[in-house]
């Protein structure tokens, strides 16, 4: 698995040199684009950093953690995973920043921080994604889709906890 | 999120009142500059994978990965015109590479084609956005990244777990997309 990245990243140099596009220049403008991202990033993301600090000062999170631990346990999800669960399917940027607190609360390669990084990449905001999908088309009727997403989504959740305490 | 961030962000004023008024300033400050400090993190993050994301497109790379995908996409949707299962291979081989800057531009020409002038949601595009949320990145290229910057001790260690969980959900989410299409039409022959 160690290989995949350096393989990957070695893959897309060489094919385009190979297709005789100007890979330097290239790499260089689309790193560009990065300072746009992140400074459109910015303001949402301080929003919720300083949602979670106060709930963490306000001992909110723990609370509902709590809340959620007897039901998230039926399906072997640890309780400090609950705000991001619930958080992911809403915000890309809300459960990148709850990932980032569990990685400095819990530690990147815990147990909670490899099931939170599998949550991450595995699942999508499907508010998000049904919004601008649909944003060009006359839809009023949304019928199974969203409700069917979110059972979506929890499945992910269940797969991902599970998977992680074998490899 | 409007309603999640306003009730959670009022509950947890209103409870400080009580505990200690002191901290919502603090709450404040420190989550204001661990944004600022998250995103200095991430921009080089996304210098890297943008930079690399821009060389698959140019060289046509994403292009390649949408020619493979078409068989696959009849399977899904169904027959569709040409233009409309470009859109989609596009749409798919952009997700699983990660470039949204690829994937959500064809997704809204796919699904604006598929619908039509229909009211309500046409199977095809139900199934392209439960696709789409299920997430079906095989590389997760920033997380992985990001790891690195937390000081994972071998950040792909949850490369195989990420693949496993992906492709479990996307069989899921297709089976289901599909169970509820055929539970539909039963309903409405009736």
């Amino acid at each position: 698995m160690i290989y995949i990245v350096p393989i990957f990243v070695l893959f897309v140099f060489l094919y385009g040199a190979f297709k005789k596009v100007n890979v330097f220049k290239t790499f260089c403008a689309g790193a560009y684009k990065s300072i746009d991202l992140s400074f459109n990033l910015l303001p949402t993301l301080v929003a919720i950093f300083v949602l979670l600090a106060l709930m963490s000062q306000a001992k909110i999170d723990v609370f509902l953690a709590n809340l959620c631990a007897p039901i998230l346990q039926i399906f072997g999800i640890d309780k400090n995973l609950a705000m991001l669960i619930m958080l992911r399917p809403f915000s890309g940027s809300a459960s990148l920043a709850m990932v980032e607190s569990i990685y400095t609360n819990f530690g990147v390669d815990s147990y909670i921080g490899r099931c939170a990084s599998v949550i991450m990449s595995s699942s999508d905001t499907l508010l998000y994604i049904s919004a601008i999908y649909l944003s060009k088309t006359k839809v009023k009727k949304l019928g199974y889709t969203l409700p069917l997403g979110f059972l979506i989504a929890i499945f992910s959740s269940i797969v991902a906890c599970f998977v992680c305490k074998f490899i | 999120m409007n309603a999640i961030f306003l009730s959670l962000i009022v509950a947890s004023i209103v409870s400080l009142l009580f505990t200690g008024p002191q901290k919502v300033l603090i709450g404040l400050n420190d989550g204001a500059s661990k944004a600022l400090s998250f995103s200095l993190y991430m921009l080089p993050i996304y210098a890297i994978w943008l930079g690399i994301l821009e060389l698959m497109e140019k060289s046509k790379l994403t292009e390649k990965l949408a020619k493979l995908l078409k068989p696959f996409i009849r399977f899904l949707f169904g027959k569709q015109d040409e233009t409309t299962e470009n859109l989609l291979a596009q749409n798919i081989a952009g997700n699983l590479i990660g470039v949204g800057g690829v994937a959500t531009p064809s997704g809204i020409e796919a699904c604006t084609l598929m619908q039509k002038e229909n009211v309500q949601v046409v199977p095809q595009v139900a199934m392209l956005i439960l696709l789409n949320s299920s997430s079906l990145q095989i590389v997760p290229t920033t997380l992985l990244s990001l790891r690195q910057t937390y000081g994972s001790t071998n950040p792909s260690n949850i490369l195989a777990p990420c693949l496993i969980t992906s492709l479990l959900t996307t069989i899921f989410a297709v089976f289901m997309a599909k169970f509820f299409e055929k539970i539909k039409q039963k309903r409405s022959k009736r």
